[in-house]
């Protein structure tokens, strides 16, 4: 059967190269919405610890500050964002940020 | 402080960079309600400071000094300064804008805010840089 091996065409192949369409940016940076023991924040510094200014919920301003371990912290879930400071972005879109 | 490039000016950022959007000039603007920048934020998040003798600053793309090291700063210094006593307003950080647009592109609060601005005289000066990481 060597002679059928020759002729035989060649299966094309196709490379799929994708990046997610769900990109998860849970890792820490400066600006993301967590929730810690004393209620909902910001981070606004990073070093070993987190400098997280709290957010009051209602009016979505700035009212503390506070230091935390990472450990302690998760991110905040798009619920948990005050609506005055997410006008515009849709669940999907914040499911993108990584505000499940 | 960090700047913070909230998503839609990092949306902004990425489709200059591959030529799907023209870039514009940017407005650099000072805001006065105390709000820590965020990735949700909008030019919508922001009050902009009224005091006397306040203006919004146009940063032309021509001023902009030449990128080095994953740096570009404007070419000067850029002074909000008051022109009469009066109420204190307090200034807790900045943020920039598109000039045509008006989309937000990034915004920074400083580790120090709140600035009470009262004095004629009083100044608070910013030296636009973005450095990315």
């Amino acid at each position: 059967m060597a002679w059928y091996k020759f002729w035989k065409k060649k299966e094309p192949v196709t490379f799929d190269i994708q990046t997610p369409t769900k990109l998860q940016r849970n890792e820490w940076r400066h600006g993301m919405w967590v929730m810690t023991s004393k209620g909902l924040g910001i981070i606004f510094q990073m070093g070993n610890d987190l400098l997280i200014h709290l957010v009051d919920p209602r009016t979505g301003e700035t009212y503390n500050a506070t230091i935390e371990h990472r450990q302690a912290v998760r991110q905040a879930k798009y619920s948990e964002i005050p609506t005055i400071r997410k006008l515009h972005l849709s669940k999907e879109k914040a499911e993108l940020l990584g505000y499940m | 402080m960090a700047l913070n490039f909230p998503d839609i000016g990092e949306n902004i950022a990425l489709e200059a960079l591959v030529n799907k959007t023209a870039p514009q000039n940017l407005v650099l603007r000072l805001y006065s309600n105390n709000i820590t920048p965020s990735d949700t934020d909008t030019a919508g998040t922001y009050t902009e400071a009224t005091f006397a003798g306040y203006s919004a600053i146009t940063l032309a793309g021509a001023s902009w000094n030449a990128a080095a090291a994953g740096s570009i700063a404007y070419s000067a210094e850029q002074t909000f300064t008051r022109s009469s006593t009066g109420a204190p307003e307090n200034i807790y950080g900045y943020y920039v804008t598109q000039a045509t647009s008006g989309l937000l592109v990034y915004s920074e609060r400083d580790g120090s805010a709140p600035f009470a601005v009262t004095n004629l005289g009083d100044a608070i000066k910013i030296t636009p840089t973005i450095t990315a990481n």
